[in-house]
């Protein structure tokens, strides 16, 4: 049986949903909650996207879509060009080759994977900061940023996952 | 079910990995190119951003209506929780401001007058608009705010921000429709500044500390902080904030304005006093 044109858009739709929700989320990050420190620390949620996707359905989230997700995000957080896009592609290399060991474990060890990545991910993007603005920048909002996006990590992998079973399938 | 299907996709993985790897390394080698480009040539960054902010400003800022709405519902509640003793304070406040609005007047009328008598020329700039933030332009490391006007608007590149209280920042790009302010505290705000009653001038940094205090000036925690309008740069006078601790050779100074709660700033038209041109070049221009 042929499959018709609908089915196409509708599957090509679900395909995309990973991504698009990602620019979503990149996009409401942005906006002014008007919360005191938060705009500083902002959780990344870029590289939980990228890291749940990536172990879960790689094919759903390529390369290119982690590279333009952030190069888009380099641009609206007026961070250097290309540093959050960099970090990204990093994680996705890093995680594609150790999914095996998440999938199908329990939630918890996946939560300690993505600390021990989001933890070499900041650490990444400050050095690359430091490079970039020729300084020694202080640690201290970075450590926070990285705090506050573990610890946020289980809600938006719950979103994701409901997203996986609803929307993907 | 899923874990089939799981499995499935990683029979066919091993013929696709060497395409996708091969993507991959080009696409960070990209990303590498990009930072180290921008790290050189920073107005090619400049100009993406700006085009970019252009088009992210108008979703922006339809999504950030439901935030203004729940923030404007939440100050509602708390107003109407703390009216009448908000009543008595304002009454107090209110007489009070009355007292010093006569002072004001009669201070500024002899300000003018003294003025006047020595032939000053002040700019002080003036608010031509007051823009709405739509977007947070910030990490750990940048500090800045997407407003939705730009060149449309008459907004230009280095023109001042404030809010109620006092400097905001600095317009530092500018599209058709968005500009970037970026705040004093990001990292690279540099401002030049006047400290205490004696306006000793100075610098104040991006993380809010005071540096080239001149040698053996004492400041002490209270210490009213202006720009100094040095440099044509920032107007003159505009109040920034005050000096909280001065320990160690390291000032540092609480500023008078919000920049978390800002949701309109006001942009001021400053044009400064033309400094003075080497003849031959302003000749050549004629």
């Amino acid at each position: 049986m042929k499959p018709s044109v609908l089915h196409h858009v509708d599957t090509g739709l679900r395909a995309i949903t990973p991504v698009l929700l990602t620019f979503l989320l990149l996009v409401i990050s942005r906006l002014p909650f008007g919360i005191e420190g938060l705009e500083s620390a902002m959780p990344l949620l870029t590289l939980m996207a990228a890291y749940f996707w990536t172990i879960y359905r790689p094919n759903l989230m390529p390369s290119i879509a982690l590279f333009l997700l952030g190069l888009l995000q380099d641009l609206v957080t007026g961070g250097p060009l290309g540093l959050m896009a960099l970090v990204l592609l990093l994680v996705h290399w890093l995680v594609d080759a150790q999914r095996r060991v998440f999938l199908g474990k329990s939630f918890v060890v996946a939560w300690w994977g993505f600390g021990l990545v989001a933890l070499g991910a900041e650490g990444v993007i400050w050095l690359l900061a430091c490079i970039y603005y020729d300084d020694l920048l202080g640690v201290k909002p970075f450590a926070f940023q990285f705090m506050l996006t573990v610890a946020i990590y289980p809600c938006f992998a719950w979103l994701f996952s409901w997203v996986q079973r609803a929307i993907v399938k | 079910m899923r874990r089939i299907r799981d499995n499935e996709f990683s029979l066919f993985l091993p013929f696709r990995a060497t395409g996708q790897r091969i993507t991959l390394l080009i696409l960070i080698f990209f990303a590498t190119a990009l930072f180290i480009v921008g790290k050189t040539n920073s107005t090619l960054s400049e100009r993406a951003r700006s085009q970019l902010a252009d088009v992210a400003v108008p979703v922006l800022d339809v999504l950030s209506q439901p935030i203004l709405a729940l923030d404007w519902a939440a100050k509602r509640v708390v107003d109407m929780i703390f009216v009448y003793r908000e009543n008595d304070q304002l009454r107090e406040t209110n007489r009070r401001l009355m007292e010093w609005q006569a002072k004001a007047l009669r201070l500024e009328q002899e300000n003018e007058r003294f003025q006047e008598l020595l032939n000053v020329k002040n700019d002080y700039g003036k608010v031509f608009l007051t823009p709405r933030v739509v977007a947070d332009a910030s990490g750990p490391f940048v500090h800045a705010k997407l407003l939705n006007v730009g060149l449309a608007d008459g907004v230009r590149k280095g023109q001042v921000a404030t809010d109620d209280f006092g400097l905001v920042g600095q317009i530092v790009a500018v599209g058709q429709r968005s500009a970037r302010l970026l705040l004093l505290t990001d990292l690279n705000s540099r401002v030049p500044i006047l400290v205490g009653a004696k306006q000793h001038p100075a610098i104040l940094a991006g993380d809010n500390t005071i540096a080239f205090l001149p040698v053996g000036v004492q400041v002490a925690p209270g210490d009213l902080v202006l720009t100094s309008g040095a440099g044509g740069v920032f107007p003159p006078r505009l109040p920034i904030g005050r000096v909280v601790t001065s320990r160690d050779d390291v000032v540092r100074v609480q500023l008078f304005s919000d920049s978390d709660r800002l949701d309109f700033v006001n942009i001021m038209d400053f044009r400064p006093e033309p400094r003075l041109e080497d003849p031959r070049t302003s000749d050549a221009s004629k």
